[in-house]
């Protein structure tokens, strides 16, 4: 039997059991919709977390002077020479950014706290997390800013308010003690207190005057792939010679430790819900093909080879495996997009946004995920025919049409 | 049939049902295989989750803050080294005394400038009760060398105040604080040993002490800034808060873990939110796939069901005859599941799942075993059957429902 | 609970790092001088009561009484200052704290304490805060020499009180002062004695007062001889300063002010 009117009598089939197939259609488009949007939602939460830790100011490399990472100082600063800047520039498609950053404390008129001053050049922060932050009042707007952006936490502690003024008091680079009044700029609004808290920010070259110094004291690289590769670690240190240069997870090892361990789960969620995806096709297929033993007898009957039936099932399963792909790509994509790439928690949960966490869940959509999905959908999509028509295939011409 | 009166025998169409599920082996196998596997797949992930919930519930509250605390009113507020509990003794004994309460320990803290030579920091100092706590609060066991304080005069750093200082074990370091009249808590001490906790913020500023060491640089007796208190297990504490309450005098007030570390029971609760979202899914496309299965079972048998119309039977009794079937084979799927998922569940709650080397590493820097436990919950256990027992009956409603459109000579007729 | 603080969490917990800055002070402000017969500008007073005590020494003898609802307690201390900036404080009594002593050398400081026989150098830091058992604060008073320098007086108004002139000078800080307050009142009587000083915070709401409770003779000078500051969120709470003994314009020198003086327990 010619190839071609397999197809053409497989495709006739198909709409001749419109209603079987159409449920099988939606059963795998389902099936695929699901899988499309939970990945999109397990890589989203992974995504995020890694995310966090890299653009809170850490990078994926940080470059610093050596003790800098004990005693944190002025000091412990470094000049950052032309020719730096310009393999920084080009060497990797990634960002990077000097800053200063030295523990001050802040002072209001009724309290005292202790905060990391960081020196940025705005527009070297596009990567971090400075870009991503709800400012009331105003933000550090170039590299010679002398207002002070700080959390909103920070200064519900400190009881003021922007538009105020602050004392920092800190060590300038020769180790002297020197204070300053700053005014207020602004407030950031940041995911999770604890980086209102933590950090204050103002203009690089502003800071640079304050500390009396024209050192930074890190260089913090951010490159497209937060895995460690210890040729570019290489790289870097080449450049920065004399200077220490770590990678993101072993100053965070902690995080590190969450993202190995979130990376785990994601495994585990993944089979977990291919599993499900699995179980969905061989279920559909599997009953859609039984129901038809009878209708394989007669075409037997007819005269048909049975390995031509064969053929013509596997034709037919693959037709409307295909088009329940495409449907539930279509679907799952679709779902992502509505939502506008994220689920809002703290709609549902009320006390996320108190305890600081954030209450935003991305959705992100892997491609090399969609590929295995499709590729496991074909398999068992063609195994969950195959092996049940076969198997009807086997008895006899009587047995066949007597059901 | 005994299905010539308006009246159904239900006892008959039982019969029947169970016959239908007997006769059809295969399509039963699928149906049953289909609900086996839900209930396999989904009790299976979410009792993990939920033994992963305990496991941080119990390492965030072992780690320092126990599970209940007592303290001065004012005192998780302020801080301040005056706002004392007193009668320590007695209290410990009284709290002692409650059902299920594993452990009573004081503790006292101080806000100090802790010092090496030329180089100093600020940090917290704790005295610890070590005969009661050393055995119990993790992280007096997070030791990266050295040893716990053996005797009054000596000292346990963490370990980003020790690089800080520049201080190395049998080296003197100095604590000035103040007690909590205003005058003078100095300490000269030995270091004994390096904790770390894992937590930066922590490594940095603590410093561990026994008990009476501080009780006398603050001179105090009988006196403790916190009273931890341990019981068997953290949820139990909570529900414990208002009985231990009732065992304090007045002024002495008790926090339990839920109150101090909230971002605990927050994360879990959005996690648990995030895996609602999972589960509703996953159980989406399950539920899916049975009743698609069931549907389309029920669809290829309308020949069958023509024949039972010409046979006299009443449209309503075809339908519960269906919605019997339904649950027949609902209830041998569940069975089924249940059957297979408790002992392997019970086997992860004792065992666990190990999560092989190269997570060791990493799950140690936590706190956390290298295991996995599952905790059987009501909800892992019976979300899945609840759920998939409206689905199938719900699935068995649909053709069922054509059943009074179907014309028996029609049915007869027509070929699958 | 442990609090993970920072630096500036910490309490200051260094006694003698408030009283050598209120020492200090006083050599400043509390030291009388004469009085003037013209009618002065706000800059003029405050300057006259700087300059006298440029290269003054002065060595006195007083008490503390912080006063708090469930305690309070009593020491007392002796001081030895030269100029405005080198400072020696030691307790006398009770006898616990007898010996603990703290040394200021321009913006250095060193304590001392006799029971563990260890000096310690403080850090920085710690001087910007206030000292958990007091009301005082190094910050807001170490820096009344910058009433010249980062503030614009003026003379708010003038009163006769019991037949005195008394001057009320408002200074507010310039823009980049660092300078916590919104403002500073100063009360001063036209013999150059500072009989009230009060902060205000940026909304010029009252934060904390310091008032004379007395003024006397001490050492051939009139001098404030007992003062109180306090918090006007917490009135019950506070902090009393008492002049038993002084003598002024004494010879100090810098033999005086050393680390082997700062451990001398008498």
């Amino acid at each position: 039997m010619p190839f071609t009117l397999l197809v053409r009598l497989s495709y006739r089939n198909l709409f001749r059991h419109v209603r079987r197939n159409l449920i099988l259609l939606v059963s795998i488009g389902v099936a695929i919709a699901g899988v499309v949007f939970l990945n999109a939602l397990l890589r989203g939460m992974q995504a995020d977390l890694v995310h966090g830790v890299r653009i809170n100011l850490t990078g994926d490399y940080r470059v610093t002077a050596a003790g800098y990472a004990e005693d944190p100082q002025a000091a412990r600063g470094f000049d950052l020479t032309p020719q730096q800047i310009e393999q920084l520039d080009t060497k990797w498609p990634g960002r990077w950014s000097a800053r200063v950053i030295v523990p001050v404390v802040i002072s209001s008129e009724r309290k005292n706290l202790g905060v990391l001053l960081v020196g940025i050049d705005p527009e070297q922060e596009a990567g971090s997390f400075f870009a991503d932050l709800e400012i009331a009042g105003e933000t550090v707007v170039d590299a010679q800013a002398s207002r002070l952006l700080v959390g909103k936490e920070l200064l519900t502690l400190l009881r003021s308010r922007v538009g105020k003024r602050v004392v920092l008091t800190g060590q300038d680079s020769s180790g002297a003690a020197m204070e300053r009044g700053f005014t207020i700029g602004g407030a950031f609004d940041a995911d999770g207190k604890n980086l209102e808290q933590q950090f204050a920010f103002i203009g690089r070259e502003a800071m640079q005057t304050y500390l009396r110094t024209s050192l930074v004291t890190e260089v913090s690289i951010l490159l497209s792939d937060p895995r460690h590769d210890p040729a570019v670690h290489g790289q870097i240190q080449s450049i920065f010679d004399g200077l220490t240069v770590t990678h993101w997870r072993e100053n965070n090892a902690q995080t590190a430790a969450l993202v190995d361990m979130m990376e785990f789960a994601t495994l585990i969620w993944f089979s977990v819900v291919m599993a499900a995806l699995a179980f969905g096709l061989v279920n559909a297929l599997v009953t859609a093909v039984m129901e038809r033993r009878r209708e394989f007898g007669i075409m037997r009957c007819l005269g048909m080879q049975r390995s031509t039936v064969l053929i013509q099932v596997m034709i037919e399963s693959f037709f409307i495996m295909l088009a329940g792909v495409v449907l539930g790509m279509a679907v799952g994509w679709a779902g992502v997009r509505v939502l506008g790439g994220e689920i809002d928690l703290g709609r549902f949960a009320e006390g996320v946004a108190i305890a600081g966490l954030p209450s935003v869940i991305s959705l992100q959509i892997d491609a090399r995920d969609l590929v295995s999905v499709v590729l496991l959908a074909c398999v068992f999509g063609v195994l969950a025919s195959l092996i049940p028509a076969w198997r009807a295939n086997r008895h006899s011409l009587l047995q066949a049409i007597a059901r | 049939m005994g299905a010539q009166t308006p009246g159904v025998d239900m006892r008959a169409l039982v019969r029947i049902g169970l016959r239908n599920i007997a006769r059809n082996r295969r399509r039963t196998a699928l149906t049953v295989g289909g609900i086996t596997f839900a209930v396999l797949l989904v009790g299976l992930s979410a009792a993990l989750q939920d033994g992963g919930y305990t496991m941080q519930r119990q390492i965030s509250t072992d780690l320092l803050t126990g599970h209940l605390q007592v303290s001065h009113p004012s005192w998780p507020v302020d801080g301040d080294v005056s706002q004392l509990v007193t009668h320590v003794a007695d209290t410990i004994k009284r709290l002692e005394a409650v059902p299920a309460v594993t452990l009573v320990a004081p503790r006292l803290q101080m806000s100090a400038l802790v010092s090496h030579g030329e180089r100093s920091a600020a940090g917290q100092v704790i005295g610890f009760d070590l005969a009661r706590e050393a055995s119990e609060t993790l992280l007096l066991k997070r030791l990266q060398s050295g040893r716990l304080p053996e005797n009054d005069g000596e000292i346990a750093l963490g370990s980003g105040l020790v690089r800080h200082l520049g201080v190395e074990e049998g080296d003197d370091v100095v604590v000035l604080g103040a007690d909590p009249e205003g005058g003078m808590a100095a300490m000269a001490l030995r270091l004994s040993g390096v904790i770390e906790s894992g937590m930066p913020e922590l490594d940095r500023a603590l410093a561990v002490v026994r008990y009476e060491a501080l009780a006398q640089a603050l001179s105090v007796t009988d006196a403790a800034h916190l009273l931890v208190v341990r019981t068997d297990d953290p949820l139990h504490a909570v529900e414990m808060t208002a009985t231990v309450a009732a065992a304090l005098a007045e002024g002495q007030l008790l926090r339990n873990w839920q109150e101090i570390l909230p971002e605990i029971e927050s994360a879990i609760e959005l996690d648990l939110l995030g895996g609602y979202i999972f589960y509703a899914v996953v159980l989406f496309l399950v539920c899916f796939s049975v009743a698609n299965t069931f549907v389309m079972v029920i669809f290829e048998r309308t020949r069958e069901i023509g024949m039972l119309r010409s046979l006299g039977m009443r449209p309503w009794s075809i339908i519960g005859l269906l919605q019997i079937e339904a649950a027949g084979l609902w209830v041998m799927g569940v069975v089924l599941g249940l059957v297979l998922v408790i002992p392997a569940l019970l086997w992860l709650e004792a065992e666990g799942l190990y999560l092989g080397e190269s997570l060791e590493a990493t799950m140690t820097q936590m706190y956390m075993p290298a295991r996995m436990y599952a905790e059987l919950t009501p909800r892992s256990l019976f979300a899945t059957p609840a759920v998939l027992l409206v689905t199938t009956q719900l699935a068995a409603l649909v053709p069922a429902l054509r059943v009074r459109r179907i014309q028996p000579a029609d049915a007869m007729r027509h070929l699958a | 609970m442990i609090r993970v603080s920072g630096v500036a969490e910490t309490p200051a917990v260094v006694a003698g790092s408030v009283i050598v800055a209120t020492a200090t002070l006083f050599a400043v402000l509390f030291f009388s001088g004469s009085a003037s017969a013209q009618s002065p500008t706000a800059r003029q007073i405050i300057e006259r009561a700087i300059d006298r005590t440029r290269g003054l020494a002065s060595h006195a003898r007083l008490t503390m009484n912080v006063v708090r609802p469930a305690w309070q307690r009593t020491t007392t201390i002796e001081t030895w200052t030269r100029g405005r900036e080198d400072a020696l404080i030691r307790f006398v009594a009770p006898a616990r704290d007898a010996g603990n002593a703290t040394l200021k050398l321009g913006a250095q400081m060193w304590t001392y304490t006799p029971k563990l026989n260890r000096t310690i150098r403080l850090p920085f830091s710690l001087m910007s805060q206030s000292w958990a058992g007091t009301d005082f604060s190094y910050d807001d008073l170490s820096r009344t020499d910058n009433l010249l320098q980062h503030y614009d007086l003026e003379i708010e108004r003038t009163e006769e009180i019991d037949g005195v002139t008394v001057f009320t000078i408002s200074a507010i800080p310039q823009v980049d002062a660092p300078v916590v307050w919104g403002k500073e009142e100063l009360r001063i009587r036209e013999d150059d004695v500072v009989i009230e000083q009060t902060f205000f915070d940026q909304d010029l709401e009252p934060v904390k007062r310091m008032s004379v409770l007395s003024i006397g003779e001490l050492g051939g000078r009139t001098l404030a001889t007992h003062l109180r500051m306090f918090r006007f969120e917490s009135p019950d709470q506070y902090t009393e300063l008492r002049w038993e003994a002084a003598e002024f314009d004494i010879a100090l020198g810098d033999e005086h002010f050393t680390l082997f003086n700062l451990q001398k327990t008498r």
